[in-house]
């Protein structure tokens, strides 16, 4: 009796061995297959991350540069913009050593700074370019886990001109 | 006798292969939801993009009157419809234009807009020609005050008929904090403008009176339409102003104003002030472009 209900349940030690034995097999054959199905996994999640931030910090740009400005001055990749706001000054920049970009804007009750990007996702190779009066061009770069993407837009500037300094 | 048990290593096979589907389909979901963000994000560049330009068309030429046209564009990479419509509304006495821009796709809207103040051509050439004009002739002993400035008397004016649909109306937190704004700044009541200074371009109307505070320094282009009165306190620096107002003008000592002050009353001064014209101050003024 003992036997028989033995016999109904669950595996024997033999065949859980097998189980393992095949197991084992299994991942020696396709071990590094699954080693690197995970390891895209993780860079095509890292780049997810980076088109998101990428899409983010053009969209924060674009708002100030094409609609708020009515003065743009270029200069050392630095975007100076006189808003329509008239007592309103922003001031976008790249800081090397915090690898990102800050905009910093000037009110009459004073100065404050914000962040344009996040904070995982380093910025790299930071250009602006007057193109013409109207449009300047910016590029970027970010890193994030040794991924890149690079990111490129021509803003136009439809309130105001663009100058070079 | 292996066939009759009801466990077999078989189990775990199925399991695991059940783990990698669900897996797979995770996977897929995953991208294919950020790939519809990527085609949301071009769509809306695209949109965007697109409603710049035809306002672009519409602001690079002032003389454009009334008009309205559609026209259908294609995005790209799904390849749905877009459709672009361009309209201009002139005010009753043709001194505002309205310029309208739409870009719609499937459910989703974009829309920008503009206000430009034309002032007559009548009340452009006298703008040219004098600094000061009035309705009433200023009091002969304050005459002296303007400093031999371009001056002319006995004409009234209309004031421009404005549309307040799309105007903004700023209190005066907002004017400490940025100044004045570039588009049109509406005030419905009395509006004080404190000392400080005023950068950028700005059209201001107020239903009120206006009063300037002493000190007060404006460094771009300034449009004062005023219903009330206006009182422009001592030391005022203006470099490019145009105002129209109903009321008297009062004018406190020491000011340096270069454009055109026109009211429908007079002037009173109250001391030296230096006046001087502008050969473009009665030029139209282009606010600024916005979202609406």
């Amino acid at each position: 009796m003992f036997l028989q209900n033995r016999h109904h349940r669950g595996f024997i030690l033999t065949e859980a061995m097998a189980g393992l034995a095949i197991m084992a097999i299994v991942l020696a054959l396709f071990g590094s297959q699954v080693v690197r199905l995970f390891v895209s996994w993780r860079n095509m999640r890292t780049d997810v991350e980076l088109f998101d931030a990428g899409r983010y910090m053009l969209t924060k740009m674009e708002r100030e540069i094409c609609l708020d400005a009515v003065q743009i001055t270029v200069a050392n990749n630095i975007i100076d913009m006189q808003t329509k706001q008239g007592d309103r000054q922003v001031l976008v920049r790249y800081s090397a050593e915090r690898k990102g970009i800050y905009q910093d804007t000037t009110t009459n009750e004073g100065t404050g700074t914000n962040p344009l990007f996040i904070r995982d996702c380093l910025v790299e190779n930071w250009q602006v370019q007057k193109i013409d009066d109207k449009k300047i061009s910016v590029k970027f770069d970010l890193v994030k886990n040794n991924r890149i993407k690079n990111f490129a837009r021509n803003f136009y500037c439809l309130n105001g001109v663009v100058n070079v300094e | 006798m292996w066939n009759r048990r009801s466990g077999s290593a078989s189990l775990l096979i199925l399991a695991g292969g059940l783990l990698l589907a669900g897996l797979g389909i995770l996977f897929s979901y995953y991208f294919s939801q950020n790939a519809n963000r990527q085609v949301e994000y071009v769509r809306g560049v695209q949109r965007r993009e697109l409603g710049y330009a035809a306002m672009a068309e519409l602001t690079v030429d002032d003389s454009l009157t009334a008009l309205a046209t559609t026209e259908d564009f294609i995005f790209q990479p799904d390849g749905i419809t877009a459709k672009v419509t361009k309209t201009v509304t002139v005010s009753s006495d043709n001194n505002f234009r309205l310029r309208e821009v739409q870009v719609a796709s499937g459910t989703e809207k974009f829309c920008l807009t503009q206000q430009s103040f034309i002032p007559s051509a009548a009340v452009q050439t006298r703008a040219g020609s004098y600094a000061l004009s009035s309705a009433v002739a200023v009091s002969s002993s304050k005459v002296k005050y303007m400093n031999g400035a371009a001056y002319s008397s006995g004409k009234t004016f209309n004031m421009p008929k404005y549309d307040l649909t799309n105007c903004i109306e700023y209190d005066q937190t907002e004017i400490n904090h940025y100044g004045l704004g570039g588009n049109i700044n509406y005030y419905s009541k009395n509006l004080t403008l404190p000392k400080m200074t005023y950068d950028g371009n700005a059209f201001v109307i107020v239903e009120g009176n206006l009063t300037i505070s002493n000190g007060a320094v404006f460094n771009g282009r300034t449009v004062f339409l005023v219903l009330g009165t206006t009182t422009i306190n001592a030391n005022v620096r203006m470099q490019d102003v145009f105002l129209l107002s109903n009321g008297t003008v009062t004018l406190g000592s020491g000011c340096n104003i270069t454009g055109h002050l026109r009211t429908n009353m007079t002037f009173d001064l109250k001391g030296n002030s230096n006046f001087v014209a502008r050969e473009d101050a009665g030029r139209a003024f282009n606010g600024v472009v916005f979202i609406k």
